[in-house]
């Protein structure tokens, strides 16, 4: 049920920088392992991927006349993985708000990657030995080192090096991301001391993570995918001299969740061409998001025989801030779905991380 | 006394009949003020489209609202016209040329013997309606000083004055929801001076007014503009080979600077952000950011989506005009970050530029530099 729409809204707002700084604070995380202090720059043998897509060795059978033995292996999908050189890479997790509620869950899923992992940027896919990370938002982290605590007091451990690291960002004079481990530690003795000291990614650096990346595997709130799909997507689809001519309507836009997201894509994220990387944004968040431009009034769907459904939106200014405005539509839609919950029919979470 | 009528024949036959080669130009329009025109106007225009082709396919035949009087390919003139006004209506008219500068392709020059009004009025309407709408260069504060000490050092011993001075400053009055306050002040000082004077109050000066003379014993007037624009009275020939040259130089910089910073192909989708930095503090305040927010609404046709607003400042912009796309940030108080998107073209940034300098501060355009660790 819709709170009142001041909450509603700021929840909205809440859930909005909750997913863009854990983007950023899982970017600046993967660049402070490949940084190097003494020349100043990224070291040039070290890979990053946001997410990616490793296999991990879970058991062998060896066959009834002991020759054959099969290995068997699952897929894992680490928010972060990084290669910080040929023998050492660190796989991250993300949890901004760490939930004590689902602690035994997190720990189980960090769990995973405490193995023999494949896939890495090596000829076998394979590393000396990696770290695993925890990262967690400031006002959590806290918990998140109980919660760690607790799982070792109850006679659970890491094989391979285990840290959390909270990160914040702090304003004294400039902006600064803080990275700071609080638990743990890493393999890296320097790195793993400046962490441990609280380490400060410059704003030169903040600059890039803040103007690139949008997205990590997590769904982001609706609110997001909005304003990034309207303000940032919809326009490239019409052509520069369909804006502001005089007299003229506003430029329509007719596109389909695939090539919306196909937009996104290499606008905001990196593609390699390796197939252990993700396609981000997902097709599902694109669709929600043309979904419910759909629900709130904004575009139509157009369906036409053998092609694929497509979403017409017609880009003109709705009003000034545009994130404003769609959070305004979002609560009147809630409160139309909430008097169609009430009356038997299934309600749409708009806030799909929170819990 | 030579007849109104002979005087604008003679104009017209100097000015519009035919191209004028680079190099006379300022014996042309010096010739043209000794013929009778009171004042002539220049304007910097920056297009990678050339102006001549889209004015002459807009132009109508011998009577209407554009008319032409030639069309090269680097080089076009004509007579405009507009009705201006619902219950009195008044006609502002004039005739004008455009020619592109020799060396710098982008940039052109724009000159006309009317009045304001019609570079106000029926120009820019013109110029707005252009399928590939040029944009202006902005001219800050040390260029425009710079561009004035080109002319004493011309002068030699012949002293310039500044005559004139349209100035910016912050309010600082606690409470004011305003950020900036114009004035203009009427002087008789030396540029060195007048300059020293205005930055030492923390203003920004927005067009400069100076008396010279030409000819060794005339007083002339010269007056530069912050966009790109060049007033001359009397005589404009040694002033204007004093600034033409350096303007357009700065011009073409300027767009420069601007171009090709949105994510695309070419570039693996990488945006070229920059910032726009100030010599004090400028945004060292919750209070002097949402004043920045404030002058960013104020844009017209531009959407301003503010995604984050403290600590940090980090807005969505989405210009309704072209389309252009980009973000503004702020993570520190002396500077502003824009960062490109999709698509972002020159004029968009210099649509931003602008509200930027009129109504918040004038700052000075870096590139961002390798980030560090």
């Amino acid at each position: 049920m819709p709170q009142d729409k001041l909450t509603f809204i700021q929840r909205l707002h809440d859930a909005f920088d909750d997913y863009y700084q854990s983007v950023i604070g899982l970017h600046a995380f993967t660049h402070s392992c490949t940084w190097d202090d003494k020349t100043k720059q990224v070291r040039s043998a070290s890979h990053s991927c946001i997410p990616r897509r490793m296999d991990r060795t879970i058991g062998q059978e060896t066959s009834e006349d002991s020759k054959a033995k099969t290995q068997h292996s699952d897929t894992v999908t680490p928010d972060g993985v990084v290669q910080a050189s040929d023998a050492y890479g660190i796989v991250a997790e993300m949890k901004k708000n760490f939930n004590r509620k689902s602690e035994e869950e997190t720990f189980e899923q960090l769990k995973k990657y405490d193995g023999d992992l494949v896939g890495w940027w090596t000829p076998n896919e394979r590393i000396a030995g990696h770290d695993i990370a925890l990262l967690t938002g400031l006002p959590t982290s806290t918990a998140a080192t109980d919660a760690y605590a607790r799982w070792r007091e109850a006679g659970n451990s890491f094989q391979r090096p285990f840290a959390i690291v909270e990160f914040s960002l702090h304003t004294q004079a400039k902006v600064y991301m803080h990275l700071h481990r609080v638990a743990g530690q890493l393999s890296e003795p320097e790195h793993d001391e400046r962490l441990r000291q609280s380490k400060q990614i410059d704003v030169l650096h903040l600059y890039q993570l803040f103007s690139r990346w949008k997205f990590m595997d997590n769904e982001p709130p609706i609110l997001f995918m909005l304003v990034h799909v309207y303000e940032h997507t919809l326009p490239l689809f019409a052509a520069e001299g369909d804006f502001g001519r005089e007299g003229a309507t506003h430029p329509v836009v007719e596109v389909s969740a695939e090539e919306a997201r196909n937009k996104m894509e290499e606008q905001f994220c990196r593609r390699d061409n390796d197939p252990r990387q993700f396609q981000l944004p997902r097709l599902a968040w694109v669709q929600k998001a043309l979904d419910t431009l759909v629900e709130i009034g904004v575009a139509s769907r157009v369906v036409k025989q053998k092609s694929k459904p497509k979403y017409r939106v017609e880009v003109r200014l709705r009003k000034k801030d545009t994130k404003e405005y769609f959070a305004e539509r979002l609560f009147a839609l809630a409160e139309r779905k909430q008097k169609k919950h009430a009356a038997g029919e299934k309600q749409v979470d708009l806030f799909p991380n929170e819990s | 006394m030579p007849r109104k009528s002979q005087i604008s024949f003679e104009i017209e036959a100097l000015l519009y009949s035919r191209p004028i080669p680079w190099d006379r130009l300022a014996g042309v329009l010096d010739s043209a003020m000794r013929a009778g025109a009171k004042e002539l106007r220049v304007k910097l225009l920056l297009s990678e489209t050339p102006l001549p082709r889209m004015l002459a396919s807009i132009a109508g035949p011998d009577s209407g609202r554009l008319r032409q009087f030639y069309h090269h390919t680097d080089a076009w003139a004509g007579h405009l016209q507009g009705r201006f006004g619902r219950e009195r209506p008044i006609t502002v008219q004039g005739s004008f040329f455009v020619q592109k500068h020799p060396k710098y392709p982008r940039v052109w020059v724009l000159v006309t013997d009317a009045q304001t009004d019609f570079l106000k009025r029926p120009l820019r309407n013109l110029l707005r309606s252009l399928s590939d709408r040029p944009t202006a260069p902005i001219l800050r504060t040390p260029e425009i000083a710079t561009l004035l000490k080109y002319l004493e050092a011309r002068q030699s011993l012949q002293p310039v004055r500044v005559t004139q001075l349209g100035y910016r400053s912050r309010i600082t009055s606690a409470g004011a929801t305003k950020a900036v306050e114009r004035d203009r002040k009427w002087t008789d000082l030396g540029i060195a001076e007048a300059f020293a004077d205005a930055i030492e109050a923390g203003q920004w000066v927005t067009d400069a007014s100076v008396e010279y003379k030409a000819d060794g014993y005339r007083t002339a007037h010269a007056k530069i503009g912050r966009y790109g624009v060049f007033t001359f009275a009397v005589r404009c020939g040694s002033a204007l080979e004093s600034f033409i040259d350096p303007a357009t130089r700065l011009a073409n910089d300027w767009y420069d600077f601007l171009r090709n910073r949105e994510r695309a192909k070419p570039t693996n989708f990488r945006s070229r952000p920059f910032s726009i930095t100030f010599d004090t503090p400028a945004l060292g305040s919750i209070e002097h950011v949402s004043l920045l927010r404030a002058a960013l609404q104020k844009l017209p046709s531009v959407s301003c989506s503010v995604l984050h607003g403290n600590p940090y400042f980090h807005v969505a912009m989405l210009d309704y005009q072209d389309g252009s796309t980009y973000e503004v940030l702020v993570l520190d108080p002396a500077s502003i970050t824009v960062i490109p998107q999709g698509r972002t073209t020159v004029r968009a940034l210099q649509r931003l530029c602008a509200q930027i300098f009129a109504d918040f501060r004038e700052g000075r355009l870096l590139e961002i530099e390798h980030a560090a660790g």
